[in-house]
């Protein structure tokens, strides 16, 4: 496992590879924290991610608290179809990004309509 | 309501096999990971599984063996007995027992003698005074009855179940998510909500900790204590609250709002968002659509089902092929824009229905590859060599027909690469190799089809002794000198064996030829590379399915024929300087430094009036098992999927033609096996050279 930690102008990035569970838990929170110390919204990208355990979520629902206490959002990106399928079925996918939701986008035009 | 045992018990012997895969699978991990208690706990929740519907059904020597295996199980996972090899061997080999009961149960037969001299060395291999635990257990699991009971039917109800696990949870190995997903699994999921109060400050986090907790309503038939059984793994160290929120009998209520009568600590996140109505969540995580956003739920339909609707499927891309077609010739008449349009987007829908249709019959490969781990390990103890099996792209999929029939082929090629392939740990030893071999398993997609390939790190082909053992079979002349691709190929003889001892795994000259004929039926080609003291590789090529194919169209003469896609390497019109012949092997394209055969469809075939010049005409270079070989056609006019219908069942099986198709204007076209075309010609060639040869002596 490894969990990488990038700044672009924009915002951070807190990179996940390989299973990412409770024995790396502790280097993902070092990361993690790394991510929040600094400014702007933090992306989690998850495209090198195999495994992530309630360990690795908790870590990340802790950053999202950190951040969103601060204005600040969390961002994840391309998690693979397995751990998607996890995160779903066990509302953890929800939480992770309950508040972040977009509003929906209204209709602007008549297309359709006859 | 009635219920149809029958069909019931079909659907219990389906999922027994697949709790069965699932033990096998898992005891040989735990064999290697003997610590993780998740392993244990998936192989337990399979046996259980099975003996839970055994009960139900009456089962009695399904039930017996599998309460006995739950018992041994519990011990192993309480610490009382350790998983040594021995046990490993025994728990393995129960399982084929239990795979054979599963057999002579669902056939009404007697079980298997071996049933109960497994069940005696799992009471030998039971320490004395724990058998009363086990017979407690017995008592708890025997109200848990997974299956609906044929006299009571099934009835859904809602739960609200709470799981608080205890802050231990994760130091004893366990991951809540995996819990939390197999209570979803027993039904119906209507919320799911992750309870985050107890998550402390970023800094001031523990990760060894747990801090979360979990609530679910869940709408199952399940019994309630099905759902507490899905605990039994942590329930010491966690809070598990279990309440029925409409009784049995009364309409399912709408799930009650996550914060109305929760208990602490569960139930601070906003309700309502459970995996059913989590539509917003992909585009967040993954940006775009998730397969997966869809319901998790499956149902099963019987293949013929589906066969049906294929073909049907099928005669519908014929029907808009010919639609197509015929709107291309009015239009060049000044057609209405607006028919074609609506054309142009049936043609897109009959494509993408094609598409989801075709899609529904494909299964991962990985249900083959499952059983290799175990014959690999079991063959490799009883010919006392060592071999570790990786195995990669497993989730690799094809049509479930042809998953089937590749199964038998490559079980042959894994048994030989462990017989022949892999040396024994001295003789490794001594060649400056790891005692352990290594063989892996590859499965990639490749130009519209599917590869797969059987390698091993073990002495490669003693390409010498399969010469010298062709020339005394006669397969090849005394004088003759093929290549090592020729030499290669030969191994494909029909019974052809280098190996001088008949083994129990291998070496009774069959096998091969039966491989590769296999892979022919399937429209497939094996090719054989090998390194000697470096080890072998068998390369098997695919088409996804065999239903509907992309094919190139081509004309030869009058005449239309299909190529299949995954066949064709490349095509080109040579030039007067590429085009020579060359003694003793005929017409060849040079390309790129090398000399490929030429073959005239033409004459292959016997169509009359086709273009004999081959710098006028196309050549389509095909891959052989053993040298690429340059078909030549007239024209090549298009490519187009096009629906395989087989001339057996019509007509008759013709060498050289792996079917028949109808093309858009209505034509029948037939379909090319070009490894077969090939390999005739090629014999053809062998047996005229032979003739010359023999005339030269002569003369």
């Amino acid at each position: 496992m490894s969990a990488e930690v990038a700044d672009t102008h924009t915002s951070n990035v807190l990179a996940l590879d390989g299973a990412v569970d409770v024995s790396a838990a502790r280097r993902i929170r070092e990361a993690a924290r790394s991510c929040a110390n600094s400014e702007g919204d933090v992306t989690v990208a998850c495209a090198g991610l195999e495994r992530l355990d309630a360990a690795g979520v908790q870590v990340l629902l802790a950053l999202k608290k950190r951040l969103e206490g601060a204005g600040r959002a969390m961002h994840i990106d391309d998690v693979p179809e397995r751990v998607f399928g996890l995160l779903l079925v066990t509302g953890a996918g929800h939480a992770l990004v309950s508040t972040t939701l977009p509003a929906p986008v209204e209709a602007t035009s008549a297309e359709g309509e006859s | 309501m009635t219920i149809d045992l029958s069909e019931l018990k079909g659907l219990f012997f389906e999922e027994a096999s697949e709790h069965l895969g699932t033990m096998e699978t898992t005891l040989l991990a735990l064999e290697h990971q003997p610590d993780d208690r998740e392993l244990l706990n998936q192989v337990f929740r399979a046996a259980h599984s099975i003996k839970g519907g055994s009960g139900t059904f009456g089962f009695d020597d399904l039930r017996r063996l599998t309460h006995a295996l739950e018992g041994l199980l519990h011990l192993l996972r309480d610490g009382v007995v350790s998983l040594t090899p021995t046990l490993a061997d025994l728990l393995l080999r129960s399982t084929d027992v239990l795979g054979a009961v599963i057999v002579s149960t669902r056939q009404g037969e007697p079980p298997p003698e071996a049933i109960e001299l497994v069940l005696a060395e799992i009471e030998r291999a039971t320490p004395k005074g724990a058998e009363a635990e086990g017979a407690e257990q017995e008592e708890a699991a025997s109200t848990e009855i997974p299956w609906p009971s044929p006299a009571e039917p099934a009835v859904r109800r809602t739960f609200r179940v709470v799981f608080a696990p205890g802050p231990n949870l994760f130091r004893q190995g366990m991951d809540p998510l995996l819990v939390v997903r197999d209570l979803a699994e027993l039904g119906e999921p209507l919320e799911v909500v992750v309870d985050t109060s107890a998550l402390p400050d970023l800094d001031e986090l523990d990760p060894e900790t747990c801090y979360l907790a979990w609530s679910m309503t869940l709408a199952t038939e399940r019994s309630e204590a099905d759902i507490r059984d899905v605990f039994a793994f942590v329930e010491d160290s966690s809070r598990i609250e279990v309440t029925v929120l409409d009784p049995p009998g009364e309409p399912e209520s709408d799930p009650a709002p996550a914060s109305d009568d929760m208990s602490q600590p569960v139930a601070k996140e906003p309700p309502a968002h459970a995996a059913g109505s989590a539509q917003a969540v992909p585009a967040l995580l993954g940006g775009g659509k998730h397969p997966l956003a869809a319901s998790a739920s499956t149902v099963r339909v019987d293949t013929e089902k589906l066969d049906r609707l294929i073909d049907l499927v099928g005669e519908l891309v014929i029907a808009q092929s010919m639609v197509t077609s015929a709107m291309n010739d009015v239009r060049t008449a000044g057609a209405d824009e607006r028919l074609r349009d609506a054309v142009l987007a049936m043609d897109r829908n009959t494509k993408e229905l094609q598409d989801r249709v075709m899609a529904v019959r494909m299964v991962p490969i990985g249900s083959v590859f499952n059983r290799f781990p175990r014959m690999v390990r079991d063959l490799g103890a009883s010919l006392g060599k060592r071999s570790a099996l990786v195995v990669t792209g497993d989730d690799v999929e094809l049509d479930k027909g042809m998953v089937e029939k590749i199964a038998d082929p490559l079980t042959h090629l894994v048994r030989n690469a462990v017989d022949h392939g892999i040396e024994s740990p001295a003789e490794r030893r001594a060649a400056g190799k790891p005692e352990e071999g290594t063989i892996s398993i590859v499965a990639v997609h490749q130009g519209g089809g599917v590869v797969i390939e059987v390698r091993d790190d073990g002495r490669g082909l003693p390409t010498q002794r399969i010469l010298d053992k062709a020339r005394k079979l006669g397969l090849v002349a005394p004088d003759a000198e093929p290549t090592i691709e020729e030499i290669h190929a030969l191994i494909f003889a029909a019974g052809f064996s280098t190996k001088d001892e008949v083994s129990d795994v291998s070496g009774r000259g069959v096998g091969m030829d039966v491989v590769k004929r296999n892979v022919e039926a399937l429209n497939g080609s094996i090719a054989f590379t090998s390194d000697p003291g470096k080890g072998s590789r068998m390369r098997i090529r695919l088409p996804l399915t065999m239903a509907i194919i992309d094919g190139l169209t081509l004309r030869v003469g009058a005449q239309v024929f299909v190529l299949p896609l995954i066949e064709v390497v490349e095509s080109l019109r040579p030039t007067r300087s590429q085009y020579q012949t060359v003694l003793g092997r005929g017409e060849v394209i040079r390309l790129r430094d090398q000399a490929i055969p030429l073959l005239r469809l033409h004459q292959a075939l016997g169509v009359p009036d086709a273009e004999i010049d081959p710098c006028r005409a196309l050549v389509c270079i095909v891959e052989t098992p053993t040298t690429p070989v340059g078909l030549l056609v007239d024209e090549i006019l298009g490519q187009a999927q096009v629906v395989v219908k087989t001339l057996e069942t019509n007509f008759r099986r013709v060498e050289g033609v792996m079917g028949a198709t109808i093309l858009g204007d209505g034509r029948v076209a037939l379909i090319l096996d070009a490894q077969a075309i090939a390999r005739k010609a090629s014999v053809a060639g062998h047996e005229k050279e032979a003739v010359h040869d023999a005339d030269q002596r002569v003369a």
